[in-house]
């Protein structure tokens, strides 16, 4: 029986390396001492958390350094909110503090997750904060990876979701007030520069002035409450080819949205099908109220401008989420692209 | 996407303080006289403020359509005459209470 574990044990140890030489990719051996390796830094763990502590939560019973107005600048999240993702994050092995060999604590939760928030609020490398928070380059980019992964699995569900059935009556309720009966928000799409594109991909994600881009479509709300998010299609696009890939579009196509439950009426009329604020160029169907190309009555200007009024939420989102998390001004930072 | 959904948490725990907010509800008061009618003027509370947790967050389930319902739905929504008929009719709306609705641009 042995012998049979010992052999199967090799043929797959012999079938990994054939993959490896296959598709170039080596496992990186993990672990242990290496002969030449350079000794780990002597960082003091303990001073970085102390820091940390003493700065924005308070260290012994005393007040801390920075107040909340400074906290949110910094991190761009209230204290509150982040406390309650480093809460949650302490089930998971990113919220674990391990001990390595010699029985000495490495690195504490919270200065992991003040070096990723630190990455995502201000774009910077995971090498930056090393000199505030002690931590590696390593040791702040993994943490950085696991919690981008943590939010999506854990809250993507929750917050980036469409309306559901009480919420699309507020919605509308509140646009009926603003003029706008029937109005389910605004869409729109934004672009942001992949600097880093490859040369491979220019094709696709050149955009018409000649920079390569990754498109995001969003409908917001007026507080920017974001109700629908797609994200990845190469720049190249236009608003209206993005709508025919978008989760959206196939919602619309398969019947399954927008909801029918709430009637409006406009202008004597009442309907059921509530509409997206868009700009020209999205396709002249039912669900979509787009600008009138010909305002010649005074009736089609003022709605053109009121139009344009309510549109105004969809379109400031993009630089609201740059000035508040530069890691957007640098898309895809966590993907790479596979080697053929 | 881990952007937006920090971006939500924050916009979750200060929606109440939001400038845009304020504005719209100081017209609607002007506008209907008096702040208990707010739930009226169209700036009435998501109903999942303050709420904590993804059970009470989940959204709706999709309904159960066949296939020729989704095609008639389908249909509705693309139809190009409709369009044009809720560009119209918005107008005219808007035109016709165009005083208070241009109020906070104002």
């Amino acid at each position: 029986m042995a012998v049979l574990v010992a052999s199967v044990a090799a043929m797959a140890r012999r079938r990994a390396r054939a993959r490896a030489t296959r598709t170039g990719v080596r496992c990186r051996r993990i672990g242990g001492s290496v002969r030449g390796r350079r000794p780990n830094r002597v960082r003091d763990f303990e001073a970085g958390l102390t820091c940390i502590l003493r700065d924005y939560f308070g260290l012994d019973g005393a007040e801390p350094v920075y107040g909340e107005p400074d906290f949110e600048r910094r991190f761009r999240v209230s204290r509150a909110v982040f406390v309650r993702v480093y809460d949650a994050i302490r089930v998971e092995p990113l919220g674990q503090q391990p001990v390595n060999a010699t029985a000495r604590p490495q690195a504490h939760p919270l200065q992991k997750l003040v070096g990723a928030f630190r990455v995502l609020a201000y774009g910077e490398a995971a090498d930056r904060p090393d000199a505030y928070v002690r931590l590696s380059r390593t040791t702040v980019a993994e943490p950085t990876r696991r919690l981008v992964a943590f939010l999506i699995d854990t809250y993507a569900d929750t917050y980036l979701r469409p309306p559901n059935e009480a919420e699309a009556a507020a919605i509308l309720q509140r646009n009926a007030g603003s003029g706008a009966p029937g109005c389910l928000k605004s869409i729109d799409c934004s672009h942001w520069e992949w600097a880093a594109c490859p040369k491979a991909l220019a094709g696709q994600y050149q955009g018409r002035d000649g920079k390569r881009t990754v498109t995001m479509e969003t409908i917001c709300d007026e507080d920017l409450y974001i109700w629908h998010l797609f994200v990845g299609v190469p720049g190249s696009k236009n608003d209206t080819g993005v709508l025919s890939l978008s989760p959206l579009y196939r919602d619309v196509a398969a019947g399954r949205w927008p909801p029918r439950q709430h009637s409006y009426t406009s202008n004597g009329r009442t309907r059921t099908l509530p509409f997206y604020l868009a700009v020209e160029i999205y396709p002249k169907w039912a669900l979509f109220a787009t600008p009138c190309p010909n305002p010649y009555t005074p009736a089609k200007k003022t709605y053109n401008r009121l139009q344009v009024a309510l549109r105004k939420d969809v379109e400031r989102l993009d630089a609201v989420l740059r000035a508040r998390f530069m890691i957007c001004c640098i898309p895809l930072a966590f993907f790479g692209v596979p080697a053929h | 996407m881990a952007v937006a959904i920090l971006h939500h948490l924050m916009v979750l725990d200060r929606r109440g303080t939001f400038l845009g907010r304020r504005r719209m509800e100081e017209a609607a008061a002007v506008a209907c006289g008096s702040a208990a009618a707010l739930g009226v003027a169209g700036v009435a509370q998501l109903p999942h403020e303050r709420v904590e947790g993804p059970a009470a967050l989940a959204g709706a389930p999709p309904p159960d359509l066949s296939y020729l319902k989704s095609r008639l739905a389908c249909a509705d929504v693309t139809d190009r005459t409709g369009h044009f008929t809720l560009l119209d009719d918005l107008a005219a709306h808007m035109h016709a209470e165009r005083g208070a609705l241009l109020q906070p641009y104002l």
